[in-house]
């Protein structure tokens, strides 16, 4: 796990300062002389050998300073709290649609099974995972705001409309606990359609991995004696073969992980998301090399706790251990 | 003075936007020479309904920077919200390029060869927070930026090296400047955007580098509004200054929100939607139907600015010859017309119309496929030559792409390359072995303030190649139009000398010896509400707004 | 059994004696009509092969031909999906940009698969501190989401599409190193082995040819799924402006293009959108259809589906 942290600190560092461009003359601007553009250079450490900087890096990250964006002009450990919950907020909101939306399908096409229902959920699923994100964000403004302005353009909010007190973070949590109805429902009619974007490949990934699991549970000897015995096929549902269909799911999660960075990044950008994607993706192209390797790390801190986080709940939901 | 975003990705800077029926020539129909746009005697229908506070101004632009200290903010994504926060001395007067009015000075006197200048100023100026504006205060805030090396010094640095003891201030209301050397329009110089913002000089105190941190965050000026708070990526707020001096009688906005929009599209739906009252422009398509939209109204405002491509003056394009023929295949009009949809306006000299010593009429493109074989061959570029022409993304494509197929023509192949901006940058204004030189770039530029040599200096000067690290990108020398730049400098009150210096350059640069392909003068299309009074744009303060003079009707 | 029961539905062929070439056709064949996604699939594929193939001698119309009286013209009988800001046929566009959109990633697969699999390799045979370390490489770069990786290689080294399919190379590879060195270290447990040691006989060209054998199936339902991932990571590194450049007609710089001129120009994103998702759609189904084919007890079980 540490390897892993310090590998991508690693690769990063020396991967964002060959891009190519001077932050030092994006900073100091077109009209400054070469003496301006040195001292601010002298500033932000940046005349200083790559070692040297690597070390003062990993120095300060040892401390958990995590360096001075330029874009933003402060901290990028600020940057990471205020952008961070946006995106957690997306992706969480995306990771339970999506998931909900294939348990429904991947269940119902596990009791049809070889039904035209059966062959009609395999085609969204792999449709979800086909269309490509930017693109199905781009639609879906196309669709529902330009055509039909049920949604809107972007953003989290209503431009000029105060967010609710922050506590969390999450404009729709923080909304209904302070109770600003009105910031509730207004976040989460922003929140519809970037959810959607990313929600597809969630459900794609999640659809055949749930089917496969509730099929083979349907098999059990557990759930069969339990119809016999007359349970209704709901709580058997509930009971065992759901429970059971969760595992895969969670086990899965680590590439959803991979799949929700890979679409926040497009979808942020698209929906003007404020969030970690959108940051990243600007840090990087504007040689800002701190920003980048704060995201980064966050990313890579993230994984590490997902993984985690899927052991942990492995252990408790792997049916060996419960019906032993 | 170029003011140019930090980041790239789909911005757009200040691409003007305006609707002409494709094939008309865009030129004659948006000849405005100063004029502003049209807003209370528009016949436009009632701006769209307005579902929030209507004494709240809300600005989308595609991106602003957080820079609030005026030794160091140049960005136009900076200016844009400093401009109602700092005030400096002089301030341009309504639309004119060349006319100027006291600001912070109320009164403005000079010895007889204007190489001194006494200003008395205005009483009871307060910053923001209270501490009174005096002439110590003038003094070390000048010194600061002059001293501290932030990135926006040179402006004053070029007539002040030495604050200490060039600004004297003989009591707190009255402040002399010994600039050393004749200096006619200073005046004009003081009313610039960059550098001449007057911060409070308190903000020492708050931090190593003079505060310049603490000023990335915080605004300390003298203007009419003053930072609220700044959510980087997503907005600032500003509100007014409790002490400003200009009083808060009349009706004002209370409240500036800029916002940060960078898509396009969204710029556009939120002003048709009402959500913005001031828009940076989109794509020519859509500013061609806000024209024509009720309730919305876009500028014409021409301002002191030039899209162009430098043409590199190393490689195949050396010899003048070959740059005469590139000016020969590009289809000016059709580009103005059909593609920018007159959102520029066409080029009529290397320099924009409303320079101090422009001079329209010695540029004249004529597409002449045949004249440019022939000048080709003169200058020994045979066809199947290969020439790149870079662009940063979101500015540029479509003039390469029509290079591309208009050189195709002579049999000359371009290479179109799509940099991030920072690469980009680095290409145009750091040293390169010739091999790794683009031999066309797409760039614009626009002065500090409206004098000839202080525009071409950065951008065509033999003492600004990337080897100086400024803008010259291609390397370009010519003897008269560095007489002319020099002279500007060092005797600028020799106006008749100056007239006809200029007045050759120009024509030099149009005809034998082309440092560019000139695209188009650029104009401020901003989409406005219509219900918005007051607005006056200015030819040098491009796509920037006076909000204090704003109000809605 | 349930899993009985719909193995019943298989029809798997039995070997004739002609020749390979029909035994492959019947396959394919059975293949076809075991699911009619399959079919979909397919058919899907060898379109977009074909349109690969020959497509700069089908579109009607050349490419990156400007016409700047023709800007943004809606579909019509002269340009079926319409014009672009500068006046090119969008049909021909997206025709022409198939072939590059199947070139990145049969160049990306090829990267990937060979240096995956020579790395895999080395790894499961070599065993040891090599594979040790060789597997903590792999976890780093699987512990990156593949697509930010690529996303910053391409940015280092500068927008261009060859710079994004190296970059999405050095993304795909590790999924086969893991995927080799697994069958290479079942192999290496495998009492053949064992007995052709004791035979003296060549172990690497047993081992080799049963690798390759066992590696196969698994290798091409991979491979066609990658094809799709691929051409997906592509499009979207040209969305982002990091991968083709202009006037190159890939998808998803086509697509980038036009998402400023949503509001007056809807064909512009839409029809290349669909091009893409379809292509992607084709050989996702394809794959799909080959893992529940080659192996039903591998059904799910098979994850490692990079973005």
């Amino acid at each position: 796990m540490v390897f892993v942290l310090w590998g991508v600190t690693f690769v990063t560092f020396f991967l964002s300062r060959v891009v190519p461009g001077d932050p030092a003359r994006l900073l100091a601007g077109p009209q400054a002389s070469p003496k301006e553009v040195a001292h601010i250079g002298h500033l932000y450490g940046l005349d200083q050998p790559l070692v040297v900087q690597y070390g003062r890096y990993m120095r300060d990250l040892a401390h958990g300073n995590l360096g001075y964006s330029f874009l933003t002009r402060r901290p990028v450990r600020t940057d990471i709290a205020t952008f961070l919950p946006a995106t957690i907020e997306l992706a969480g909101y995306a990771l339970l649609l999506g998931f909900v939306l294939a348990l429904i399908t991947a269940t119902a096409a596990a009791y049809r099974r070889g039904t035209r229902t059966d062959v009609a959920g395999r085609l969204t699923a792999i449709a979800g995972l086909s269309i490509p994100a930017f693109w199905l964000a781009l639609l879906l403004q196309l669709v529902f705001h330009t055509q039909l302005h049920w949604f809107p353009l972007g953003g989290r909010l209503d431009p000029g409309a105060t967010p609710p007190p922050h506590i969390t973070g999450l404009l729709t949590v923080d909304s209904l606990l302070t109770g600003h109805i009105g910031d509730f429902t207004d976040a989460v009619s922003h929140l519809v359609l970037p959810v959607i974007a990313l929600a597809a490949g969630v459900y794609g990934l999640m659809v055949r991995i749930v089917r496969t699991s509730v099929i083979d549970s349907l098999g059990e000897e557990y759930v069969r004696t339990a119809e016999a015995k007359g349970l209704s096929r709901w709580r058997v549902l509930r009971r065992h073969v759901l429970r059971n269909a969760m595992l895969p799911a969670v086990t899965v999660l680590g590439l959803e992980f991979g799949l929700l960075a890979a679409g926040v990044f497009v979808v942020e950008s698209i929906f003007q998301w404020p969030g970690l994607g959108n940051y990243a993706f600007q840090a990087i192209q504007a040689s800002d090399y701190n920003a980048t390797l704060g995201a980064t790390l966050v990313i890579a801190i993230l994984y590490v706790v997902i993984n985690l986080i899927v052991d942990i709940a492995y252990l408790y939901l792997d049916p060996r251990i419960r019906y032993a | 003075m170029a003011s140019s975003d930090a980041r790239p990705s789909r911005r757009q800077f200040i691409r003007g936007a305006a609707g002409v029926a494709s094939g008309a020539m865009a030129g004659s129909l948006l000849a405005a020479c100063g004029g502003s746009s049209p807003t209370s005697t528009s016949t436009k229908a009632a701006a769209p309904a307005l579902n929030r506070d209507p004494e709240t101004l809300i600005v989308a632009m595609d991106a602003f920077t957080p820079d609030f200290d005026p030794a160091s903010y140049f960005l136009l994504s900076a200016i844009v919200p400093d401009f109602g926060i700092y005030d400096s001395l002089m301030r341009m007067d309504g639309s004119s390029a060349t006319a100027t009015k006291n600001w912070l000075a109320k009164d403005v006197k000079t010895n007889a060869d204007k190489s001194t200048w006494t200003f008395t100023l205005q009483p009871n100026v307060k910053y923001s927070d209270g501490t009174p504006f005096d002439g110590n205060a003038l003094k070390a805030a000048y010194t600061r930026t002059i001293t501290a090396n932030l990135g926006a010094g040179s402006t004053l640095s070029n007539y002040i090296s030495d604050p200490g003891k060039q600004i004297v201030v003989k009591d707190p209301g009255t402040v002399v400047m010994d600039l050393g050397t004749s200096v006619p329009r200073f005046d004009l110089l003081l009313a610039s955007q960059y550098g001449t913002g007057i911060v409070n000089p308190n903000v020492k105190s708050q931090g190593s580098d003079q505060g310049h941190n603490y000023l990335q965050s915080h605004s300390a000026g003298t203007g009419a509004y003053m930072v609220q708070s700044v959510s980087p990526g997503d907005q600032i707020v500003m509100v007014e200054n409790p002490h400003y001096w200009g009083g808060w009688s009349g009706k004002h906005f209370k409240k500036i929100i800029i916002r940060q929009v960078p898509q396009n599209a969204s710029r556009r739906q939120g002003m048709e939607s009402g959500d913005f009252d001031i828009a940076f422009p989109s794509t020519p398509q859509d500013t061609q139907a806000l024209r024509s939209t009720p309730g919305i109204v876009v500028g014409n405002q021409k301002v002191l600015g030039m899209d162009y491509v430098i043409l590199g003056q190393y490689g195949p394009l050396a010899n003048p010859k070959a740059r005469q023929a590139v000016n020969m295949l590009f289809p000016i009009d059709q580009y103005v017309s059909s593609v920018m949809k007159g959102t520029i306006d066409k080029p009529r000299s290397v320099l924009p119309d409303l320079m101090v010593y422009a001079a329209p009429g010695t540029y004249t493109p004529a597409v002449n496929v045949a004249k440019a074989k022939s000048l080709l061959q003169q200058a020994g570029v045979a066809p199947g030559t290969q020439l790149t022409y870079e662009f940063y993304t979101g500015q540029g494509d479509q003039a390469g792409l029509l290079l591309q197929s208009q050189l195709q023509l002579v049999g000359l192949k371009v290479k179109i390359v799509e940099k991030a901006y920072p690469a980009f940058v680095d290409d145009i204004s750091t040293p390169k072995p010739e091999s790794q030189r683009p031999d066309m770039a797409y760039w614009f530029w626009w002065p500090e303030y409206n004098n000839p040599s202080d525009f071409a200096f950065p951008i065509l000067s033999k003492d600004a190649t990337p080897t100086q690290h400024l803008f010259n990108g291609g390397y370009y020398e010519n003897t008269s139009v560095n007489n002319a730049i020099n002279k500007g400098f060092s005797d600028p009150s020799n106006t008749g000398l100056l007239k006809n210096l200029w007045q050759q350059a120009q024509t030099v640069m149009g005809k034998e010896d082309p440092p560019w392909l000139p695209l188009g003068q650029i104009i401020d299309t901003s989409y406005l509400r219509t219900d918005l009074k007051g607005y006056v744009p200015n030819p040098v303060y491009v796509q920037s707004y006076d909000f204090y003079a704003l109000s809605r009707a | 059994m349930i899993d009985q029961a719909a193995a019943v539905g298989r029809g798997r062929p039995a070997r004739p004696a002609k020749g390979r070439l029909r035994r492959a056709a019947q396959t394919v064949e059975a293949f076809i009509s075991e699911s009619r996604l399959n079919a979909l699939g397919v058919a899907i594929v060898a379109l977009v092969l074909l349109v690969a193939l020959f497509g700069p001698l089908i579109a009607p119309q050349n490419p990156n031909q400007i016409n700047l009286i023709a800007i943004l013209q809606h579909p019509s009988v002269h340009h079926w999906f319409g014009t672009d800001d500068v006046g090119r046929d969008l049909f021909s566009r997206v025709i022409v940009g198939c072939r590059i959109s199947i070139e990145a990633a049969i160049i990306i697969l090829s990267l990937s698969v060979t240096f995956g699999t020579a790395l895999g390799i080395l790894s499961g045979l070599a065993g040891g501190l090599a594979d040790e370390c060789i597997m903590r490489v792999t976890d780093l770069f699987l512990a990156f989401p593949g697509f930010i990786l690529a996303a910053a290689i391409a940015a280092t080294l500068g927008p261009s599409l060859s710079h994004t399919v190296l970059a999405l190379a050095v993304v795909f590879w590790p999924w086969y190193t893991r995927l080799i060195r697994g069958q290479v270290l079942s192999l290496r447990e495998r009492e053949f082995i064992l007995a052709s040691r004791l035979a003296g006989g060549g172990t690497m060209w047993i081992a080799s040819r049963h690798l390759i054998r066992n590696v196969m199936p698994i290798l091409t339902v991979q491979l066609s799924l990658d094809v799709g991932y691929a051409i997906l990571a592509t499009s979207s590194l040209s969305f982002l402006g990091l991968g083709a450049q202009p006037p190159s007609p890939e998808w998803g710089a086509i697509i980038t293009a036009g998402s400023s001129y949503i509001q007056t120009a809807w064909w512009w994103i839409t029809f290349p959108g669909i091009a893409l998702a379809v292509t992607i759609l084709g050989f996702n189904l394809l794959g799909d259809g080959l893992r529940d084919w080659i192996d039903p007890r591998l059904r799910g079980s098979l994850g490692g589906v990079p973005e």
